[in-house]
């Protein structure tokens, strides 16, 4: 169960830092299925365009998104199958919670008098 | 919830056939917690102290190997709530996790466990917190 943890663990950190911010993950939900500007990421937001190149950068370093120059134009991307990583955790966590729900479930069961 | 926190968040409810303080106390009782906190066929150890800044350290051992996991509980709300961080002794980044009770009729309760990352500092901002706050109690205790 806790297999990839371990392996991914400094990966996973990096990533974690980089999600751990609203704005950051408004970003990425942004880019789900399209690739944008800086600009267009900041149009719909109360931030400014440098704190919006700043976040980006930050997602770039954990690997979560690309970069490709065009000309003057600076397109980003979500980058496939970087966020399997963040995905494979909660899918362990939620797996180790079921366990506990269902034991926690038959404990009370049994406890009750019928 | 804020955009985009379902990528940081694991979540689990079941519907329990006791009222939600009876599932809540076996939470904060030790022996029960270890009768069920740790998947098959693990077996877990259960030390706490379910106060406000008290720790917990649960290990879990299982044919192969053996897991640690310590935290802090950063707030506990009987019958409704209660929330400590998750710290696992090999690297992970640091976590936080809650468990609600809700009443459902017939004495029943929604058990949801939330277990979500949390931007790094936030539970030793949590924890500076109530440091202060039991250092002011225990002024006031005499302790």
């Amino acid at each position: 169960m806790f297999k990839h943890m371990v392996e991914d663990s400094a990966a996973l950190d990096l990533a974690y830092r980089a999600l751990g911010d609203p704005t950051r993950r408004r970003l990425l939900a942004e880019l789900r299925g399209r690739r944008a500007r800086i600009t267009d990421l900041a149009a719909p937001l109360p931030i400014s365009f440098a704190a919006v190149a700043r976040h980006v950068a930050v997602l770039e370093r954990a690997g979560l998104v690309s970069r490709e120059v065009r000309g003057r134009e600076h397109w980003l991307s979500l980058r496939p199958g970087s966020l399997a990583g963040a995905e494979a955790w909660i899918a362990e966590q939620a797996a180790f919670w079921q366990g506990s729900a269902d034991r926690l479930a038959e404990q009370l069961d049994r406890g009750k008098p019928r | 919830m804020s955009a985009g926190a379902e990528l940081t968040t694991a979540r689990v409810e079941r519907l329990l056939p006791v009222p939600p303080g009876d599932a809540y106390d076996a939470w904060v009782d030790a022996d029960r917690l270890q009768r069920f906190i740790c998947p098959e066929p693990g077996t877990a150890e259960v030390v706490i102290d379910p106060r406000p800044g008290g720790s917990l350290r649960i290990v879990m051992a299982f044919p192969d190997r053996v897991r640690v996991i310590e935290g802090e509980y950063l707030a506990l709300d009987r019958p409704h709530r209660l929330t400590f961080s998750w710290r696992p002794q090999w690297r992970e980044p640091e976590s936080v996790v809650t468990v609600s009770f809700e009443p459902r009729g017939g004495d029943e309760t929604l058990m949801t466990i939330v277990h979500s990352q949390l931007p790094s500092g936030s539970v030793s901002d949590y924890r500076r917190g109530w440091d202060s706050v039991s250092a002011q109690l225990g002024g006031q205790a005499g302790a």
